[in-house]
Order: C-alpha cells, then structure tokens, then sequence
C-alpha cells in the first residue's frame, strides 16, 4: 500500500518536472517568435528603417537564395573552418605554454611581466601587424583567432596547473615520481574540468578573432559578408550573416558541452 | 634497517631560517613498530618526510639497509592524514598508481594488489569511484595503494586522524594484523598517545623548538604483541599511558612562540 503510494507520488513528481520543462521550452521558442514578428511587423510598418534593419522574410528569402547557389555553404564552411583551427591551435597552444611554464619556475617568473601585458593588450589591435607578417588570407585571420585565445588560456590552464593540492603530488612523490609522472598522473587529470571550461570561453573568443580578422583581410567568410553587406548598403546580407555565425557558435559552444558530459559519463561508467 | 645519525633540518624562508629538527638519532630494526609523538611543531612529520626522501636533511645522516638514503627509496611507502586517492579513477586504477609509478605494472604486480584488496574486504568497490566510499574504506584503499610495490619500511603520517572514533580503533587493528602478517616495519606519526601505545613497540617523544628527541619509551612486553584493541583493555595499558602522559605535559607547557 505504502509502496504504491510513493510510486505515484514519484510518477506525479517526474510529471511535475517534464510539465516545468515544456513550459520553459515553451516560453523559450515564444519570444523567439515574438522577437522574429515584431521585427518584420515594426519593418513593414516602416517603424524601423527597413533599408537598415531589413526584415525576416527578406532575410530569409535572401538565405534560400544563397544556399540554392552554394554561396552560403562556402562562406560559411571558410569561417567554421577558421574557427576551429584556431581555436585548437589557442587552446593547444596555451595548455602547452603552461606546461612549459609549469616545468621551469624560472622562465615563469621571467615571462610573468609579458604574460600579463600580452593579456591586458587588446589583442585586435595587433591585426595590421598579423596582416604583414602573415600575408592577407586565410592564415592572418587563423592567427588573429588563435591569437584571442591562447594567451587567456595559458594563464588560466598555468594558474590552474599551480592550484593542484599539493598532496596529490606528495602521493606519487612517495612513489619516487618524476616531473613527468607528476604531471602526467596529477597535474593534468586534475585539471581537465578547467580545461573544458577554458575551451568554452575560447569558442566565443575564436569567433571575435576570425571575424574581426576577415573584416580586415578576408575574400571569403561570414565576416567578409558582413563588412561586404555593409559597404554596398545590403543590410539582409549583414543580417544574414549574423544569424548564421550565432547559430554556429552556438552549436560550437552546444558540442564542448557534449564533450564535457561525455567525458563525465565515461568516467562513471568505468 | 633504518638508522638516523645527527639528523638536522632547517628551513629557510626570506625573513629567517627555522630549526625544525635537531640532532635526532635513532635505530629501527627489522620488524619494528615505532611511534613519533609530542607537540605539535615538534618536527615528527619533517623526519617522516626526510625518511621517504621528499627531501634531504640539511646535515647529519639517514642510512637504510647499511646504504646512506639519496631522495626516494623503493623500501619505503607513506601514508598520509587523508586518503588522497585521485578522485577521477577508480579504485582499482587508484591502487594500481603506486605500481605505475614505480615501474612494476605487470599482471603478477596488479593480482596481488587486487588480492590484497579484497584481503581488506574492498573487492567490490574496485570499479567505485573515491567518492561513493566512506571514509574508512578510503584509508584501506589508501593502504593498498601504499603496499602495492612492497615497500618494507612504511611510514605513516596520523593515518587515522580524519577518522571517526570507531572506524580509526578498527582499522588501527587492521593495519597492525596486516603490516605484522607482512612482517614490515613502520614508524607512525600521531598525535594520538593512546593510538601509539596500543599499536607500537617503541615511543620517541619529541619536543619542539627545536624538533628534538625528548625521551623514548619502550612499550611493556604484557601488550606489546598483542593487537591494538586488545592492548587497550590490558590492565597494564592505563599505568603506562599515565607515566608517558606526565612526560607529555611536561614537554608541551612553556612554549614560547619563535616562528
């Protein structure tokens, strides 16, 4: 009797919860559609400039073209492309700096200065220099965007790699470690929770990096289509554009969070 | 086994340098169970940690086995306050760590340890995380990490003091049944008198500023093999704890901060 009481309680809390869930999702795809309607209700109406804010249908119909001439895919692929490769080579590139950081308490006393005056330099304001020693192409725009990255990321990944409690090391020091081991079997483990959440900052940082880069120097790319867009005054074209590059960014920033729960999981399951 | 001559260290930090330890002489033999206890400040963790080799004395000499120690030893295996197992293996992966560290990860190497495991009766928390396991179960996984590659003196630094009182009087009679059905030395550190009565042989009261040998006290032949637990309730358990007890105090009074 008591038994099959608290079953139902738990089928009316599981209830509950999926009755919570609907609602936000609800909610959620709501405003979207209220965002989406106002904007082309407040265009049509001439309420907002249409010329610069353009509206939806046009957007979209716009959209429907370029993915029709293949236009779009290449843009785009360009741009997630860049993305991707720089933001590996800044989250690589970083951790490995740490550790190389980690390794010598020398050279991270020297570097400390220039880590921090790298880190507080508006990295952007770089990007004529990247430009001439990286040529105006696809590798200027790969370094601004690993650029963005790489210098937070060793700071945070190094700071990190210091926090480790000192007793995890002590355990395999009584064991006769070397720095090797110690890393290997301490330091980096212990750190990998910050190193996802580095990787996730380092998703948006990657986007800043390659679209300001392909304002500068691009031929190709979601940004070049933005900074394009603008100059002939085609604002569904900027618009276009921006739709886009959230929603990749999105679903970049949507798979590290995969990836984390992934890696969370495998690890229970083991 | 283990002899220390003059043994001295001293820490250095920018305003001044501390005298943590001094002049400490001592002699453990095969077999042996000993105990460092007194104030704390007194320096038993610091010759603990010289004796594993976490670092060199700063003069005097720690000889092991008729060879003069030079940082890490394979004889020697440490326990610390807390377990410390790494929380993102397992507990088999846990206690395998000693034996990849060491360079002795063979299937012979991993079956004992799994043995050994399920000796202290975890053998089937082997694939739980540290986190699902209470804290005394933690301390025996903890104690087969340490025994994997077979050190044969072990140290123990207040194994038990992060435990409750129940859990620590068990496990205190299941470290002593093992290490002597090992037939391994050991020295512990604690600040618990009692605790070091009823497991070991031999007492070295410290005292601090500095960490210096007070007084050793050779525990009485009635309990001294006999289990912890059952030494405990040894009626001449009580007088023995006093007269050390007395010693204690004595140490312990004027201290004069100068750190």
């Amino acid at each position: 009797m008591l038994k099959y009481q608290i079953q139902t309680l738990h089928k009316h809390y599981l209830h509950k919860i999926k009755k919570e869930k609907r609602r936000i999702i609800g909610t959620q795809l709501l405003l979207l559609c209220v965002f989406f309607l106002t904007w082309e209700v407040l265009s049509r109406l001439q309420w907002i400039d249409p010329l610069i804010f353009s509206m939806p249908s046009r957007v979209w119909e716009l959209a429907i073209e370029n993915i029709a001439d293949g236009s779009l895919l290449i843009h785009s692929s360009v741009t997630l492309t860049e993305t991707i490769i720089g933001f590996t080579l800044g989250t690589i590139g970083g951790t490995c700096i740490a550790l190389i950081l980690w390794w010598s308490p020398f050279l991270s006393k020297v570097l400390d200065p220039y880590l921090v005056v790298l880190n507080s330099m508006p990295k952007v304001a770089l990007g004529p220099i990247i430009i001439v020693a990286f040529g105006p192409g696809i590798p200027s725009v790969i370094a601004m965007a690993c650029l963005l990255s790489i210098v937070i990321t060793t700071l945070v990944v190094y700071n990190a790699f210091q926090q480790v409690d000192e007793n995890y090391k002590k355990v395999l020091l009584t064991f006769g470690a070397t720095k090797k081991q110690l890393f290997r079997h301490a330091v980096l483990p212990a750190c990998y929770p910050t190193i996802i959440s580095t990787m996730k900052v380092n998703v948006g940082l990657s986007w800043v990096g390659v679209i300001v880069g392909e304002f500068l120097v691009a031929k190709q790319g979601l940004g070049y289509l933005i900074i394009y867009g603008f100059q002939v005054f085609q604002f569904q074209q900027v618009m276009m554009s921006l739709l886009v590059i959230a929603i990749l960014a999105s679903l970049m920033y949507k798979s590290i969070e995969g990836l984390e729960k992934y890696l969370m999981k495998r690890k229970k399951r083991m | 086994m283990l002899s220390l001559h003059n043994v001295e260290k001293v820490y250095f930090t920018e305003e001044n340098a501390v005298q943590a330890v001094t002049g400490i002489d001592l002699n453990v033999s095969d077999g042996e169970f000993i105990s460092f206890i007194g104030p704390s400040g007194c320096g038993k963790t610091t010759v603990l940690s010289m004796i594993a080799g976490l670092f060199p004395p700063t003069s005097g000499r720690i000889i092991m086995r008729d060879k003069e120690m030079k940082g890490y030893s394979k004889e020697t295996g440490y326990m610390l306050q807390e377990d410390y197992l790494f929380p993102w293996l397992t507990i088999r992966k846990n206690i395998e760590l000693g034996l990849i560290i060491t360079g002795m990860h063979n299937k012979n190497t991993i079956n004992e340890t799994l043995s050994l495991l399920k000796q202290l009766g975890l053998e089937d928390k082997a694939d739980a995380f540290p986190s699902e396991l209470s804290g005394g179960m933690r301390q025996r996984a903890a104690l087969v990490r340490m025994l994997a590659p077979h050190p044969s003196l072990l140290l123990l630094d207040e194994p038990f003091s992060a435990l409750d009182y129940q859990t620590k009087l068990k496990l205190e009679d299941l470290v002593y049944t093992t290490l002597k059905e090992q037939q391994k030395t050991a020295i512990l550190v604690t600040h618990d008198l009692s605790e070091a009565i009823a497991m070991s042989d031999r007492i070295y009261l410290f005292q601090s500023n500095p960490g210096r040998i007070h007084n050793v006290f050779d525990v009485p032949e009635t309990f001294k093999y006999k289990r912890p637990l059952e030494a405990r309730n040894n009626p001449d358990f009580h007088p023995f704890f006093q007269r050390v007890w007395k010693e204690l105090e004595n140490v312990e009074v004027p201290n004069t901060n100068t750190s």
